[in-house]
């Protein structure tokens, strides 16, 4: 098994350091100049298409009217602000925000960095690119259609129901507990985009040097062994980027996901800034509201990156800068 | 030496593309054959395509204007709309649905909007409309709107398993308290065999005036002595929530209630486990086809005649009143050339020849005096007119509508036997033309959200009905008194 696995692995190796050789001597070849105009492209596309628009975010101090555009309407300095943070339902669809993504983050993003470790582990090739296809598939269901799932597993007569009835067990209702909901919300997206998270894992696994691999074996590290030592140190990067990244999404993440499966009743623990938002701001055309929420979202995601980057960088001496 | 020659080319290619591009901005003016081309934009309907819909080629051919269709997104459409006027883009005639009817005030305090006072007048056809809806969309004397007027059908209605009620030899309920006793009946006997699936009664959010109705309550605001109350703030309202949450408690409303969905209840009544229900008119044939479609012929649901009221008179939900509403902004330069159309549309000869088109080509009258379009001729032409009309008058429709219903079994099924049973007990709302004032136009949507949001949590069990006081001072709290006073304004200077 383990020979096998040597000479895949060299070939693919070489490729890659042929193309790095390429690679610099085309830069000799043609300077930097080229590469700097080239990397306009992407600088003129950030430009126009990030920081341009946030110009736009005047509007959240502005009693803001699309007919007059921003131009126009009329500057009222704070009240978007003394209204979105003076209003008690605003500070609980925060919380209920932050405590859904503490629990994804607690028990949704360890899942797809377990699951790159064991399909890369698995060494019939079949039985690994059948496993991943497998896995990758339901992310591609949209969100309502996973709530109609939920709905057909959860439902009063649902599946799970029938088994408890089946087992002389009283009905739970699933899908009107408050205090079942987030769990609800944590497990859905386990199931939906576990497997679609692992890819940037898998990949980042299958570029580590075998030779690590191969000298670990000789001196008789058991599989267990390699993936402590070896496997996970390797892709500790890549888990850090991705755990920043997911950090500064905090308040933004998932508001599909409840609005395709929420209902009145568990608006109480399930009913995020999103939702909220989608509710009683864009559906009414409060934009200047709508705005001044979104503005605080981000500037929460920027404050959440920027200290979990100099944590990361303190003790564990890895960051994104 | 070639790469600057490659990016001189790219240029002058992307220059022509420009030049090319400003050449030619089509105005959609008259053709050469003089026929007027008309931009019209309205609401999303689904499964629709304005490019290939035969309607729109019909409608071209009656009036003789060239009208090019186009829909509003599904998803914020009014969100689009601002966006479409506020950049003055080039729509001739815009209608919009009912409940999205307050931005015509607003729209037209902005000046987006082409006052059609003055010329109304030389457009006869255009008074078929009555005057109590012109009135909603007249400001300060100036008229900004072309209103519609709905079609007076009772639009809530409860329905019950005939199948069921056959099993159990029961006669159809009249008043709550028989209807309570039946669906006691349909838990403890489950008539339909469904075991664990047995669902005695379902509905589709709280607000049914259908049951409503037994408490005092049809429509959201309603006079008492000339003055204008919300009916949801009112201790009949309490009762009525009280009355649902006893249901749910007593497992006889759907347990599944609080996440249902029109979509998800449909897939429920046809798989079979719904004994009754309280629907809107709409449901009833979409689920009359879930229902059949799952080939169970036997769960045929029948409409119940009006419940008493709780002075033992039966009143129902009317649907006549305000439907959509059409307007031109004063982007377009065309105001004469809609309402030119506009009126054409609303001539008897060309109403009739558009709706239900040619006898003996389109549809036929048979012996007993009734008319039934001809299919599937009718169907492939007609199916989706509906969608299609810029301006109606509801009254003087209805007639019309029936042929148009007859085109499939099981709407005829449905209306043939439901409007016996509900039409005689109609009741107009008064105050369904009150012009929409700014509190409305500005709260409305939070405050119907938020009751209805706490009305689902009453019902379920998730707010004990003790807090409806708390509730009523919430609702307040949104601007439901300044709503209500608007109105109240509005109502008296009638």
């Amino acid at each position: 098994m383990e020979t096998q696995h040597a000479v895949r692995r060299p070939p693919r190796r070489t490729a890659a350091l042929s193309r790095t050789a390429t690679h610099r001597s085309d830069q000799k070849r043609f300077g930097n100049g080229e590469l700097l105009l080239m990397s306009l492209i992407p600088f003129g596309f950030v430009i126009l298409f990030q920081y341009v628009p946030m110009l736009g975010l005047v509007i959240v101090f502005q009693d803001f009217d699309i007919f007059q555009g921003f131009r126009e309407s009329e500057w009222v300095g704070f009240p978007n602000f003394a209204e979105v943070f003076g209003d008690r339902r605003f500070w609980a669809v925060l919380r209920n925000t932050l405590v859904i993504n503490i629990y994804k983050t607690i028990f949704f993003f360890p899942i797809p960095i377990v699951l790159a470790i064991v399909i890369t582990e698995i060494k019939n090739r079949f039985v690994q690119r059948a496993s991943q296809t497998i896995l990758y598939l339901p992310h591609f269901v949209s969100w309502i259609v996973v709530a109609g799932l939920a709905f057909t597993i959860l439902g009063s007569n649902g599946t799970l129901n029938q088994l408890r009835s089946a087992l002389g067990l009283e009905r739970v209702l699933y899908l009107t507990q408050p205090e079942l909901f987030r769990g609800i919300i944590v497990l859905t997206a386990i199931w939906k985009e576990s497997g679609w998270g692992s890819i940037i894992f898998i990949a980042s696994i299958i570029s580590i040097d075998p030779q690590l691999f191969e000298a670990a074996t000789i001196d008789g590290a058991s599989r267990l062994r390699r993936i402590i030592s070896i496997t996970i140190p390797s892709i500790a990067p890549t888990i850090v980027l991705l755990l920043l990244i997911r950090l500064g999404y905090i308040l933004i993440w998932g508001t599909e996901q409840v609005l395709a499966l929420y209902n009145p009743t568990v608006y109480e623990t399930g009913d995020v800034i999103g939702t909220y938002v989608f509710r009683t701001g864009l559906g009414a055309q409060r934009y200047s509201y709508s705005a001044t929420i979104g503005f605080f979202n981000s500037l929460v995601g920027m404050m959440m990156i920027v200290t979990a980057n100099a944590i990361t960088r303190r003790f564990m001496d890895r960051s994104i800068w | 030496m070639k790469r600057r020659v490659i990016i001189a080319a790219a240029l002058a290619v992307s220059c022509a593309a420009l030049a090319f591009a400003a050449g030619t901005d089509e105005n959609g003016a008259a053709d050469d054959s003089g026929t007027i081309t008309l931009r019209i934009m309205r609401q999303f309907v689904g499964g629709m395509d304005p490019a290939t819909e035969p309607g729109v080629q019909v409608i071209n051919e009656v009036t003789g204007y060239e009208t090019v269709w186009e829909l509003l997104p599904a998803e914020s459409p009014m969100d689009k709309l601002n966006l479409l006027l506020a950049a003055g883009d080039e729509y001739d005639f815009i209608y919009i649905s009912n409940s999205n009817s307050a931005v015509v005030a607003d729209y037209a305090t902005r000046g987006v909007l082409t006052d059609l006072t003055d010329k109304l007048g030389d457009y006869p056809n255009l008074a078929k409309i009555p005057d109590n809806a012109w009135s909603r969309y007249t400001f300060d004397g100036r008229t900004f709107a072309v209103p519609s007027t709905g079609l007076p059908i009772p639009q809530s209605i409860n329905f019950v398993r005939q199948d069921w009620l056959d099993a159990l030899g029961a006669g159809e309920p009249s008043t709550r308290q028989e209807l309570y006793d039946l669906l006691v009946a349909f838990r403890d006997e489950d008539p339909g065999n469904n075991g664990d699936r047995n669902v005695p009664f379902g509905m589709v959010g709280p607000w049914h005036p259908g049951l409503a109705s037994t408490f005092g309550i049809l429509y959201p605001q309603q006079l008492s002595e000339g003055r204008i109350y919300d009916t949801r703030l009112t201790e009949e309202y309490r009762d009525y929530l009280s009355f649902l949450n006893r249901l749910y408690e007593e497992d006889l409303l759907d347990p599944d209630f609080p996440v249902m969905t029109s979509v998800v209840f449909r897939e429920k009544v046809a798989a079979g486990g719904i004994g009754a229900f309280s629907g809107w008119v709409d449901d009833a044939v979409s689920l009359h086809t879930a229902a059949e479609s799952e080939g169970d012929m036997t769960s045929r649901y029948t409409a119940l005649e009006t419940l008493d009221g709780p002075d033992g008179v039966k009143r129902n939900f009317s649907q006549a009143g305000p439907h959509n509403v059409g307007f031109v902004p004063t982007s377009s330069s065309k105001a004469d050339d809609v309402l030119g159309w506009l009126n054409v549309f609303m001539d008897d000869a060309n109403w009739k020849e558009i709706t239900i088109g040619i006898e003996g080509i389109d549809h036929e009258v048979q012996p007993d005096g009734r008319t039934f379009p001809i299919l599937p001729r009718f169907d492939e032409i007609r199916s989706r007119m509906w969608a299609l009309l810029p301006v109606q008058n509801g009254e003087q429709y209805f007639p019309l509508w029936l042929t148009r219903i007859r085109k499939n079994p099981i709407y005829f099924g449905v209306y043939d036997q439901m409007l016996p049973q509900v039409d005689p007990y109609k009741v107009a709302n008064e105050l369904a033309y009150l012009p929409i004032g700014e509190n409305r136009a500005q709260n409305g949507r939070l405050i119907e959200d938020y009751i209805e949001e706490e009305s689902i949590k009453f019902i379920a069990g998730a707010r004990p009905i003790s807090e409806f006081s708390e509730f009523v001072s919430e609702v307040e709290d949104l601007g439901m008194n300044e709503v209500i006073s608007e109105m109240q304004i509005a109502w008296d200077n009638r």
